[in-house]
């Protein structure tokens, strides 16, 4: 029953009536309609959710709204006064500590309450108490110095400005090559970004999806009659309400079900769906679906599920519940092996890993009377969803609008269709009704799509100088019950190791293997960064066996540029030597490398990714990334539409930067609708670190048309030829005598006047013919690929195994930085990811399949408190074939952290962990056995 | 993930409390609401209402008398933290209290509730055993002491009768002879769960130990008491006791000789025996520099 309180919200008055289930955060998001405050764990485990409560930050996940009776409440919306941001605000926005901003307002208000008590704080002070607020995105470097910024703001100081010294390839532009706030960062800043969850549709139903309690089980009968007739519920899908038809990521491998058909194959396989007036009575109706299961012996690992007699997960495919087998083989093994002095080989295991985006996935599908469909959902892949629905509901593109809302992190979660995405249309098809469906945290980690465990046998032989002459490796990935994004996984960890180092020899056996477990997808450096640990691993190793330093080694046989590799890709941009010479210099290495006290140590690590895949996921012909730009009438602003997908990455300010550098517009001057397929053209969306590159090249293309247009209308006014113009800056000039010019919105008014709307129109696709002719070819191929380094330093507590690391020093080749602020956001939020993920994450299942650890609570990620000093450098590049010069960074950023981290704990302590996570425990029992041999 | 539909009670007095307690079956008293309100979601645990602590003030108050410190139940982790009170003659269960949790979450969770709740891992019980704190409980029939130790029966299995409430914490007030320290060992280096954790504490007189406790935390189901350790740490001379000396290396195998943990998601059963035996030498050391001598 419902009970009345009294609030005071940002000074507001309310008195209002909430159930004794409600909490505050229920209360302000779904009551008073203040979405500013996100719902991120649900649990007390992220800080999403924090407001001030009578002074004083909580979660309010966990305040009964009934225990705020009487209280006062501050949230972000009511922080920025007079449409001024507030000082702590506006710190955020230019220090460049928003990306995705869905951590943003909780972390804006415990920043307040913490600045309130304590106006002067130490940086160690800030790292500590920022830590109950996760943070996925920026490795929480910005934030400390947005923390920094805000108390000088705050104590009527001027902030120090941070000199930066351009890169060559952008000292003549005006716009790409700067610093620049992201244009999202206000809204995200204050509560205004609308995310999928944010959004309700008038008489919108909740659906929510029940999940296969079993890890394998026929479904011999499923009763939904109770649930159906309890008061509240609206549709009951189950698999005979669906298209019978398969879906998934790869198009060979479409092998997943809309709603369980026979058999569930892991907990969290999904077996029906629901919508009601509200998620409570979907939850009470899920517990009313009697459903008959025939339990079945399930195989969880991929070496038992290999065997012969092992339990199988597809009767009519995947034989030995092998999914994917690649077999690659280039030069001559066997040749490279007898021409090596030394030859080592050793077995690295990953970890089963979660993007862990700090924003639930959420989507609301709603039809109209004309039979079309709008989905507004949380994507990384507004088209590749497109593409999928138009196969599943057979419907063309036209008749299907997806949207993207803001989106609170990805990181190769949200990469491909989700189950919500396609049961919200079903659900609101037969109600009739919008239906908004949405993931709790534990149903993400249940749902899955997370990192691949790897099981790597890595062999090297290397000549008496370093120089690699043979590299084999078999890996076995173990990859849950469905494809996903499986069969590239298994490509990429392979056809990687080839453009990072020179060797001519290489074979490679790749087995991707179902289990009864969530499926694994892509996560953030797509099957790469086990191998590229085990990797720079093994090379660290073989080079302590032959006494030769770990840098000499990794620059006798690091990539250089316009270099065809053994597995026909073809580098252009390169400079890895260029880092490793900068990270070696900044490091101190040579004054500290093998001489540091026991318990110190320093380590290197290397990688680097692809600038966008070279082919898209499905055959197609379109173009990979496409924009229009549109001039206002009077010339005063453009407005860019395109396709590709901001995650928080930045690119809607990337690309507006790369369009208006094209242009000869600042940045102010532009504005971005993105990821809308109604309004906006193809792009194939934030995965395989493409956006920068192709997204940026189809801005540029469309500036460059509303250029030629911009100087044609100039000519005329002005009476010049237009090639004698140029425009800058908002202003058109003659090249020759700048004096004699006009504003560029003069030029824009005059054009549209004349010649009616003033549009620019840019695509880009990769060249043609990338890449071999062998099966997987394509996998690996890029226009460019970015390059990193990066020297770890810990501190190793001998009696404990407790690692702090305490420095990284990386250097990073991602051609021109289109904005170096979120160049260094991007590092920063990679080498913090890679740092949790080799020491912290790992999901864990009891005997039976059912994960122990769906939470934030359980599964560790880094905190504010973790991060160590960073010192980041952008090393001087430019690619032919990127926009300016530009290419990737986000993805290529995470690879080197995983052997930077082991390789210094290996010289802090003498012992090599070569199986993920890299836990005290594993590294104590190192040292004792090591300690015992002695 | 949602708290099923139940009964809210906000009883204005004590004697409210007790009666609502009385009469309804399958409730739950709510404190701070921070692990009852994830458990309920969770669907660990399941109630038909909740009583709720809120107007009893008199429960949020820390008080001191000449010789003890009186905390109420209600009080919160970081109220306790920033007690004047408490800072001046429990230390320690103030630098305890801030390695719980998060900032946000020590704002809303209540010592009581940590307490009763009484999870293996909870992190405020064995500092309060070294202070030798008395519980006390009240119920409708009356209130009733009982030493800390003694209120921790199991995992999540408390000595709270039905119909029982834990009033306050009463700890004697301890002079600057006396030191104590907590150190609970994490995966992280915030909001992390214990894997083990130590507290210690003691007098120092004539440069000798005396009056020793050592508490071992998140290893059993509840604290376990160490007595060979203890033993071995009483009237031993500090002067034996330096980093990597025999005595204190010979005291923190018998505090990991003592326990008989589990394995579990965080940790093994032989890493947290080897954790308990580091870690008591660290804490014991950290003691005597408290000692104010």
């Amino acid at each position: 029953m419902k009970q009345i309180i009294n609030i005071n919200v940002n000074g507001n008055e309310y008195e209002i009536a909430v159930k004794p289930n409600e909490t505050l955060l229920d209360l302000l998001r779904d009551e008073l309609k203040l979405t500013g405050t996100k719902r991120g764990c649900d649990s007390g485990d992220c800080g999403a959710c924090t407001v001030i409560l009578d002074g004083k930050a909580v979660n309010s996940c966990l305040v009964l709204a009934l225990e705020a009776d009487g209280c006062k409440v501050e949230t972000i919306e009511g922080l920025a006064y007079d449409d001024k941001l507030h000082p702590i605000q506006r710190a955020f926005v230019e220090k460049g500590a928003i990306q995705c901003g869905f951590c943003t307002p909780g972390m804006v208000m415990r920043v307040k309450s913490f600045l309130d008590e304590n106006p002067n704080p130490s940086k160690d002070e800030i790292k500590k108490e920022l830590s109950g607020n996760l943070c996925r995105c920026t490795g929480y470097q910005k934030i400390f110095e947005a923390v920094e910024t805000a108390v000088d703001y705050l104590n009527g100081r001027v902030p120090q400005v941070i000199e930066y010294q351009p890169q060559k390839s952008a000292m003549n532009l005006s716009v790409v090559g700067k610093r620049l706030p992201k244009i999202d960062a206000p809204d995200k800043a204050t509560g205004r970004a609308l995310y999928t969850d944010d959004i309700s549709l008038p008489n919108m139903l909740y659906g929510k999806a029940l999940l296969s309690p079993h890890t394998h089980a026929k479904i011999k009968s499923i009763n939904t009659v109770k649930a159906k007739k309890l008061k509240g519920v609206k549709v009951i899908l189950t698999g005979a309400d669906v298209p019978d038809l398969t879906y998934g990521t790869s198009p060979p491998r479409y092998d997943e079900n809309i709603l369980a058909k026979d058999k569930v194959r892991y907990v969290g396989d999904v077996v029906a769906a629901i919508a009601a007036v509200d998620e409570e009575t979907c939850y009470r109706a899920m517990e009313l679906i009697e459903i008959e299961y025939e339990i079945l012996p399930a195989v969880f690992d991929p070496f038992e599920a290999m065997k012969e007699n092992a339990p199988r997960l597809f009767d009519d495919k995947y034989e030995n519940n092998i999914n994917t087998h690649v077999d690659h083989h280039f030069g001559n093994i066997d040749k490279g092996f007898e021409e090596a002095d030394f030859i080592r080989e050793e077995r690295f295991v990953g970890n089963r890993t979660y993007q862990n985006p700090l924003e639930p996935h959420c989507a609301i599908a709603e039809w109209d009377r004309h039979g079309r469909v709008t989905l507004y959902t949380s994507t990384q892949v507004v088209h590749y969803v497109h593409h999928q629905l138009t196969r599943i509901l057979g419907i063309p593109m036209g008749d299907i609008r997806v949207i993207m809302t803001n989106v609170g992190g990805g990181f190769g979660a949200k990469a491909a269709t989700n189950i919500l995405e396609v049961l919200s249309i079903f659900l609101a098809k037969r109600a009739g009704q919008p239906v908004k469906m949405k993931f709790s945290r534990e149903e993400m980690y249940l749902y899955g799509r997370g990192r691949h465990k790897q099981y790597i046998d890595l062999k090297m032989g290397v000549k008496k100088d370093g120089t690699i002459t043979a590299l084999k490796q078999k890996v076995v990935l173990e990859g849950g019950a469905y494809s996903s994004f499986g069969v590239v996984t298994t490509y990429y960890a392979g056809s990687m190791h080839a453009t990072q180092y020179k060797f001519d020899n290489y074979k490679y056996d790749g087995f991707r293997v179902n289990t009864n477990l969530p499926p694994c997808g892509a996560f953030r450096g797509h099957g790469c960064p086990h191998p590229r640990f085990a990797f720079e691993s093994l090379l660290s190793m073989i080079a302590d066996d032959i006494r030769m330093d770990h840098i000499d080694i990794r620059l006798k046989n690091a990539m250089t540029p316009e270099y065809h590799t053994c597995n026909d890709l073809d580098i252009h941009s390169c400079e890895f030597k260029a880092c490793l010479e900068t990270v070696r210099k900044k490091s101190g290495w040579d004054e500290k490398k093998g001489k540091l006290p026991f318990g110190r140590g320093i380590g290197i690590g290397c990688g680097g990714f692809v600038s966008g895949a070279g082919y898209p996921i499905y055959r197609s012909q379109f173009p990979h990334s496409n924009a229009i730009i549109k001039v206002a009438e009077d010339g005063s602003k453009a407005v860019l539409l395109i396709g590709d997908a901001d995650i928080g990455q930045g690119s809607d300010t990337v690309l507006a930067q790369a369009a208006a550098e094209a242009m000869g517009i600042t940045l102010d001057k532009i504005s971005v609708v993105s990821a809308d397929s109604d309004l906006t053209p193809i792009g194939f969306g934030a995965y395989s670190s493409r956006v920068t590159l192709m997204g940026g090249n189809a801005c540029k293309m469309a500036g460059e048309r509303v250029k030629e247009k911009i100087l044609f209308a100039a000519s005329e006014i002005m009476g010049i030829e237009k090639e004698k113009l140029e425009a800058k800056e908002n202003m058109i000039f003659v090249k020759d005598s700048p004096e004699q010019n006009i504003p560029w919105h003069q030029a824009g008014f005059h054009y549209f006047s004349k010649y009616g709307p003033l549009v620019g129109e840019g695509h880009y696709s990769p060249p043609e013919g990338l890449g071999g002719k062998y099966k997987g070819a394509a996998v690996g191929t890029s226009p460019a690929y970015s390059y990193g380094a990066t020297v770890c330093e810990v501190e190793v507590d001998t009696e404990t195994g407790k690692v702090k690391v305490l420095n990284f020093w990386d250097a990073h080749d991602c051609g021109t930085a289109v904005n170096p602020m979120a160049v260094e956001g991007q590092i920063e939020g990679a080498v913090v990811m890679g740092m949790s993920e080799t020491l912290f994450e790992n999901e864990v299942f009891d005997f039976k399949g059912k994960m122990i650890n769906p939470d934030l609570h359980n599964y560790l990620i880094a905190t504010s408190a973790d991060v160590p000093d960073m010192h980041s450098t952008i090393v001087d590049s430019y690619e032919p074939a990127g926009p300016f010069g530009a290419k990737e960074v986000g993805e290529g950023a995470t690879l080197p952290i995983l052997g930077a981290v082991a390789n210094a704990i290996e010289d802090a302590v003498g012992v090599r962990i070569k199986e993920l996570p890299i836990t005290p425990e594993k590294i104590l029992k190192a040292i004792k056995e090591k300690n015992n041999v002695k | 993930m949602y708290i099923p539909g139940l009964k809210y009670h906000r009883p204005r007095t004590l004697n409210e409390v007790y009666h609502v307690l009385k009469t309804n079956d399958k409730t739950a008293l709510l404190a701070g609401g921070t692990d009852l309100l994830v458990e309920l979601k969770q669907g660990i645990r399941s109630f038909d209402s909740l009583i709720s602590l809120k107007n009893i003030t008199s429960l949020t108050k820390i008080t001191e008398n000449n010789d003890e410190v009186i905390i109420g139940s209600c009080a919160t982790h970081n109220q306790i933290a920033d007690s004047e009170i408490v800072r001046n003659y429990i230390p320690a269960l103030a630098d305890t209290c801030l390695t719980i949790g998060t900032h946000q979450i020590r704002n809303t969770a209540t010592i009581g509730g940590n307490l009763c709740t009484c999870a293996s891992c909870a992190d405020s019980a064995p500092i309060l055993i070294i202070y030798n704190a008395t519980l006390e409980i009240g119920s409708e029939s009356g209130n009733r002491l009982i030493p800390a130790y003694e209120f921790f029966l199991g995992h999540h299995v408390n000595a709270l009768q039905k119909g029982e409430l834990l009033l306050n914490i009463i700890i004697p007030k301890h002079n600057k002879d006396f030191g104590a320290y907590f150190e609970k060992f994490g995966l992280r280096e915030s909001a992390s769960i214990s894997v083990a954790s130590v507290a210690a504490g003691f007098r120092i007189e004539n440069n000798k130990i005396i009056n020793a406790n050592i508490v071992i935390g998140a290893c059993a189901p509840t604290p376990i008491i160490s007595e060979k350790a203890i033993s071995l740490l009483n009237n031993s001379n500090i002067e034996e006791l330096f980093k990597d000396s025999e005595l204190l290396g010979k005291i923190g195998e018998a505090a990991a000789s003592e326990i008989h943990p589990i394995d579990d998601i965080r940790a093994s059963a032989a890493y947290r025996k080897e954790i308990v035996n580091v870690i008591t030498q660290r804490v014991i050391l950290k003691a005597i520099s408290k000692v104010n001598k």
